[in-house]
């Protein structure tokens, strides 16, 4: 029983931990739309957004590089 | 989750969660430290390298430069950040993770919205951003340097590569969510 209340608590503590981390956005929004210039709230998104496609080459290409040097055997 | 993290925080979650030998879990802690912050360097430096031709292509101006190397430490903080993150996971150490992750909203917001406010603009927002981020890892290299001790990395991080090559295929199918590089 001891183990289940245990579970359940973590449960709700990491979804108060998500709650508040969405409640950041709804007080951020405001704050950062009357404050900064439309070029810059989008510099702004567009990096938070992560530099998608250039993060992705670039981790692609590595990952390539890993898997041919460790990961041949789990293809083999 | 970032992309240099190559997907090391399933990983870690799937091999070292169930280990009970610390010398185990010190250098696979260790492999995936090693890996995740060397792929982070490794992106952040080319970020910093490339700043203008990459401000130029997604900011349309070289005016923005200086925001895109800021980004650049933004990228490996992330990945750092989540590394720590994903060891309380992987170690059911909930309360560690939830203290952290709400520190850190509660620390972004307060620091975010102090500077936007005062006149900083978007320079004010990247650096607290960073700091906060900085403050965090620091913190967490605190507490996980006194539960782990640091040793080399060795084969154990070839098993770990070996098991978990299938899942690096999904970084490029990852959602855009959370996902500085």
């Amino acid at each position: 029983m001891t183990e289940y209340k245990l579970f359940t608590q973590r449960i709700g503590l990491i979804g108060i931990v998500n709650l508040l981390g969405s409640l950041s956005g709804i007080i951020m929004l405001p704050i950062l739309t009357k404050t900064l210039p439309i070029e810059e709230y989008g510099a702004w998104n567009a990096v938070l957004s992560g530099y998608g496609i250039f993060g992705a080459v670039v981790a692609v290409l590595i990952v390539q590089i890993i898997t041919l040097n460790f990961g041949r055997k789990a293809f083999i | 989750m970032p992309r240099a993290l190559l997907q090391l925080g399933f990983a870690m979650t799937r091999f070292l969660a169930a280990e009970k030998e610390p010398n185990k879990i010190s250098k696979g802690l260790s492999s995936i430290f090693v890996a995740a912050s060397s792929t982070a360097f490794v992106l952040s430096f080319l970020i910093f390298i490339l700043a203008e031709p990459l401000a130029v292509a997604v900011f349309g101006g070289a005016d923005a430069t200086y925001f895109v190397k800021i980004s650049a430490f933004l990228v490996l903080l992330m990945t750092l950040d989540q590394i720590i993150i994903e060891y309380f996971v992987a170690f059911r150490q909930m309360e560690r993770y939830g203290v952290f992750a709400i520190l850190q909203t509660i620390g972004e917001v307060v620091l975010i919205g102090y500077l936007v406010l005062s006149g900083y603009g978007l320079f004010g927002a990247l650096t607290s951003m960073l700091v906060v981020k900085a403050i965090i890892f620091a913190a967490g290299v605190l507490l996980v340097g006194r539960e782990v001790r640091v040793s080399k990395p060795n084969s154990y991080f070839e098993t770990i590569f070996n098991n978990i090559s299938p899942l690096l295929n999904n970084i490029t199918k990852e959602k855009r969510h959370n996902n500085v590089c």
